[in-house]
């Protein structure tokens, strides 16, 4: 009998020791995540064009001697060869190069601009959702208004505005950093332009969004808990509601990081994002399509590099949405 | 599912890729029989009776007196006709609405006769006043002309009226303009200048100053005379109008006027359209029913031309249609009934729409300099010489460009025989000069054009070692594909051999016209194009008092050369003296000249009457449609 019993212990403590070590929320987006075979792929080609498009111009710099801005003029435009797997551009100068300059520059631009998107559109969002009634009315309004304004327009609007007032010395210590990886000022001139007007523009979903998630979630009991005990309502906002709506603002954040490139790439196709000499995905088309009838190259990779890029982007924001957000996959 | 989509979309741009490889892997550049062929199609795609050209850009103005940028005066010459016009075959001037002129006194005064019978597009009989009139409306400054100091600095009395001077008469016999000076500058009038006036013993005073200092200056003065009588009893003084201009109509078919010189390129010049008729009958309305404002006079349902075309249909940015004037004295040599006007904005849009036959000419683009190898041995590219030179144009009011040696330095560091090689496939000349070579025996005065160590070391003296220090400044430019290449280009000279960065802002043409003539900029492109042929189309760019004059470069100096050769009737002393006006402008670097340009289009082998020209001045009323 006691025999019994104790078999029993140890079965039921086995039992316990599994359901103990469990599985939280996170590593169970992971399972999920690891099992999405195209989101695996796409996120190790992102990584891949990442770490490419980061370190690549500074190899490229110190054993071939290229350089993204150097011209050789007298070269000129010159079809892809060993040397210059992507060619060179009008000017002379190494298309892969400029290419991988272009992408960081884009892929800056995507990070930066969501993410300034997310956290403006995520504390916007929440205290509109907590606090409800006539705040929320009030809030919800202004981000209506903003939407009603052609996405375009307000961005056109805001970059000649912004343009007048030089913003770029708060940013020196970044700029040095960045001017050895890449050797470029990020944070200057009509750059810092793009990252503040994409942010600012980009915020609005993200608003609606988050609101969403803190309306159900703030009626949950564990809030009424908090607020039963005296917990202020910052308090209830940055613990409580925004962790529990992370998985959904990281989401969002992937999707947006595509969505803002796909912007800046038309923007300065249309002349209004990057001034040369610097490149940027959008730029290097832009120019490409103009030549593109005698130096087919030089709109062929950047747009097919733009293309894996924003493929894989958004591969991997679907795969995110599935794995942190099952209930709105569809079996 | 996905991943098949990626994987076909992958798969298909490298198909694309390879296909437009293959159809570019035989390109018409040196194959054995591009001479035999043409770019574009060559049957007329719009009929015998149309031609549509290409014009860049919809006009700034329509109003031919105030047109000034090329799309404007390519407008104008067609719509509004002058006194003279030139034969395109021998480039020299021929009668158009004057029949004759006799010059008399020595060249200094000009009676031109008027054809019998002229008529405006509405049936109104044109005579020497409608002219009187339009060219005083030029000189006066609420018209606002650009070139309103080009038609007041050459007739007597015209600058008075011009500057707005202040009329003193009433001497009994010639006054010492010495003494007057000092009686009025002792009552505190700031005084530029005091000139006789023709045949009278009345003195036209010029104050100094602008706008409301000027006006200031002006009430003291005529007060200090009319009020404090200090020049005396009897003398009275008031601003002067437009009768001081030694400008008449003797009659319906006579207007006489009197030059400050014996201007040998004046009847060259009154071919220029700023000197065209405007119809005084519909402006005065126009006014009279806006309150003054007379600006609506050229839109559709109220303008009234003299020339050859009259516009009949606009679609803003798009089109305009002009069709034959009926009322024009030679409108039965004008050969086509319709011209369609189109605004492509970019040079490859204008190339595309021309291969395709949409349009027959170019227009003012040119091809674009990716594109020069491609269409070069092609039949239907023509490039020509041209009066004009490509320059980049500073802002002398900025401290750190007022500087001689920076400005030197920003342009010895220009390598202009690469630009012109390698990024303009060889279509144009390096050039150091203000003038452009050539025009009526005139040699023009050649600067140093690359020495990039010197640039450095004139940089270093001016207190930017290394380019250490030296502000960041824009750089504006209208939107136009060369002017982005040659830009970069040079922005890449300047980091190269000076440490120098410069910002790209581009913008709009009509914005760039606007910002230039309110010196919104720090140094910009620029292109000037010669109204006549004469140099002092390019020489009074750098006056003082020009309308033209946007970089705010003076230079008292030059500018009394310049008077002083506009009264010399030596043609070669005359041509001496604006050599040395250039050399003083190039030695102080007014501006920084780049090339000189040749014009390239692409024309239509059906389109006849179709001339070189210096000046790129093509009159729709010689062309034609050939048909086979």
């Amino acid at each position: 009998m006691q025999q019994a019993t104790q078999l029993k212990e140890t079965q039921v403590q086995t039992n316990q020791n599994t359901i103990v070590e469990g599985v939280s929320f996170w590593q169970d987006a992971w399972k999920r995540l690891k099992k999405n075979k195209a989101a695996m792929i796409s996120a190790y080609c992102v990584l891949f064009l990442v770490i490419v498009c980061f370190f690549g111009p500074f190899i490229l710099n110190k054993f071939f001697g290229y350089d993204f801005s150097t011209q050789d003029l007298a070269y000129g435009a010159k079809p892809p060869t060993l040397k210059h797997p992507f060619g060179t551009d009008y000017f002379g100068r190494d298309l892969l190069t400029r290419t991988l300059v272009g992408g960081s520059i884009s892929l800056m631009v995507g990070l930066i601009a969501a993410t300034v998107a997310a956290i403006v559109g995520t504390i916007f969002g929440s205290v509109s959702g907590f606090f409800g009634g006539r705040v929320d009315n009030l809030m919800m309004r202004f981000v209506d208004v903003l939407y009603a304004v052609p996405y375009l327009f307000l961005v056109i609007i805001l970059v000649t505005v912004i343009e007048r007032v030089n913003v770029g010395s708060i940013f020196d210590p970044f700029n040095t950093v960045s001017e050895v990886l890449m050797g470029l000022k990020i944070f200057e001139g009509r750059l810092i332009l793009l990252f503040i007007a994409l942010g600012l523009v980009g915020w609005l979903t993200t608003a609606r969004i988050v609101r969403g998630q803190v309306l159900s979630i703030k009626e949950q009991e564990f809030v009424q808990a908090a607020r039963s005990i005296g917990v202020s309502n910052t308090a209830i906002i940055f613990r409580h509601l925004i962790p529990n709506a992370l998985g959904t603002i990281i989401v969002y954040f992937t999707l947006t990081v595509p969505s803002m490139i796909m912007q800046e790439a038309f923007l300065s196709f249309i002349g209004l994002g990057i001034q040369p000499p610097n490149p940027s995905l959008g730029s290097l088309i832009s120019d490409g399509a103009k030549q593109m009838q005698l130096y087919w190259w030089t709109l062929v990779f950047p747009a097919i590099f733009l293309a894996i890029l924003l493929y894989c982007l958004n591969f991997v924001g679907d795969g995110l949405r599935d794995a942190l957000d099952p209930k709105e996959r569809k079996e | 599912m996905k991943i098949k989509n990626i994987c076909l979309f992958v798969a298909l741009s490298l198909v694309f890729a390879c296909t437009k490889k293959e159809e570019n892997a035989p390109t018409p550049n040196g194959s054995e029989s591009s001479a035999e062929q043409f770019f574009g199609t060559t049957a007329p795609k719009h009929g015998k009776d149309e031609i549509w050209i290409n014009n860049r850009e919809e006009p700034q103005y329509m109003d031919p007196i105030l047109a000034a940028g090329v799309p404007d005066g390519n407008l104008a010459m067609n719509a509004f006709a002058r006194l003279v016009q030139i034969n395109p075959e021998t480039s020299q001037p021929v009668p158009d609405l004057a029949e004759r002129w006799d010059v008399l006194d020595e060249g200094y005064r000009y009676i031109f006769h008027l054809r019998e019978g002229l008529k405006w597009s509405d049936g109104q009989p044109l005579t020497a006043h409608d002219f009187e009139y339009s060219w005083k409306r030029l000189m006066n400054p609420k018209t606002g002309a650009q070139y309103t100091a080009l038609g007041y600095t050459i007739v007597e009395g015209g600058e008075a009226f011009g500057r707005r001077a202040v009329v003193i008469s009433g001497f009994s016999k010639e006054a010492a303009i010495d003494t007057v000076q000092k009686t009025l500058e002792a009552k505190g009038v700031s005084i530029e200048k005091i000139k006789p006036k023709f045949q009278s013993t009345d003195l036209f005073v010029f104050v100094n100053g602008e706008g409301k200092d000027a006006d200031d200056q002006r009430t003291k003065l005529i007060n200090a005379i009319t009020k404090s009588n200090a020049l005396g009893q009897g003398i009275s003084a008031k601003m002067a109008d437009e009768s001081v201009v030694e400008l008449r109509a003797l009659d319906d078919r006579q207007l006489e006027v009197r030059l400050v010189g014996p201007l040998p390129y004046f009847i060259l010049l009154s071919e220029f359209t700023c000197f065209a008729a405007v119809p005084k009958h519909v402006i005065e309305r126009i006014a009279k029913e806006n309150n003054g404002d007379e600006s609506s006079w050229v839109r559709l349902e109220n303008i009234v031309v003299s020339g050859a075309y009259k516009l009949v249909k606009e679609n803003f940015k798009i089109d305009k249609v002009y069709e034959k004037n009926p009322f024009y004295w030679d409108a039965a040599n004008v050969k086509t009934p319709r011209i369609r006007v189109l605004m492509i904005e970019t040079e490859t849009a204008a190339m595309n729409a021309y291969k395709v036959g949409e349009i027959d000419w170019t227009g003012p683009h040119e091809v674009p300099a990716e594109q020069l190898n491609q269409v070069q041995n092609f039949k239907d590219f023509h490039n020509d010489p041209y009066l004009g030179v490509y320059y980049y144009i500073i802002n002398h009011d900025l401290p750190v460009l007022n500087d001689v040696r920076v400005r030197k330095a920003l342009s010895l560091s220009i390598d202009r025989e690469t630009i012109t090689k390698n990024v303009l496939a060889g279509s144009y000349i390096p050039y150091g000069g203000l003038v452009p070579d050539g025009l009526a025996g005139y040699k023009s005065y050649q600067q140093e054009l690359y020495n990039p160590e010197k640039a450095k070391q004139l940089l270093a003296e001016a207190g930017y070692p290394e380019g250490k220090g030296f502000p960041k400044f824009k750089f504006k430019y209208d939107t136009k594909d060369i002017h982005r290449l040659i830009i970069q280009a040079v922005q890449q000279m300047w980091k190269k051999n000076l440490n120098i960065d410069v910002d790209m802002v581009n913008v709009e043409w009509k914005v760039y016209l606007d910002d230039l003539q309110k010196h919104n900029f720090e140094i910009a492109r620029q292109g000037w194009i010669g109204d006549f042929l004469d140099p002092y189309t390019f020489i009074e760019l750098n006056l003082s008092n020009s309308g033209n004059n946007h970089s705010n470069w003076k230079n008292a100096e030059f500018d009394a050369l310049v008077e002083k050769s506009n009264q010399e009737s030596d043609l070669s002393l005359r041509m001496q003296m604006l050599h040395d006006a250039e050399k003083i402008a190039m030695e102080d670097q007014a501006m920084i000249p780049i090339y000189l340009y040749t014009k390239t289009y692409m024309l239509k082998p059906f389109i006849k009457g179709f001339y070189k020209d210096y000046q790129d001045h093509h009159l729709w009323k010689h062309m034609w449609v050939e048909e086979k």
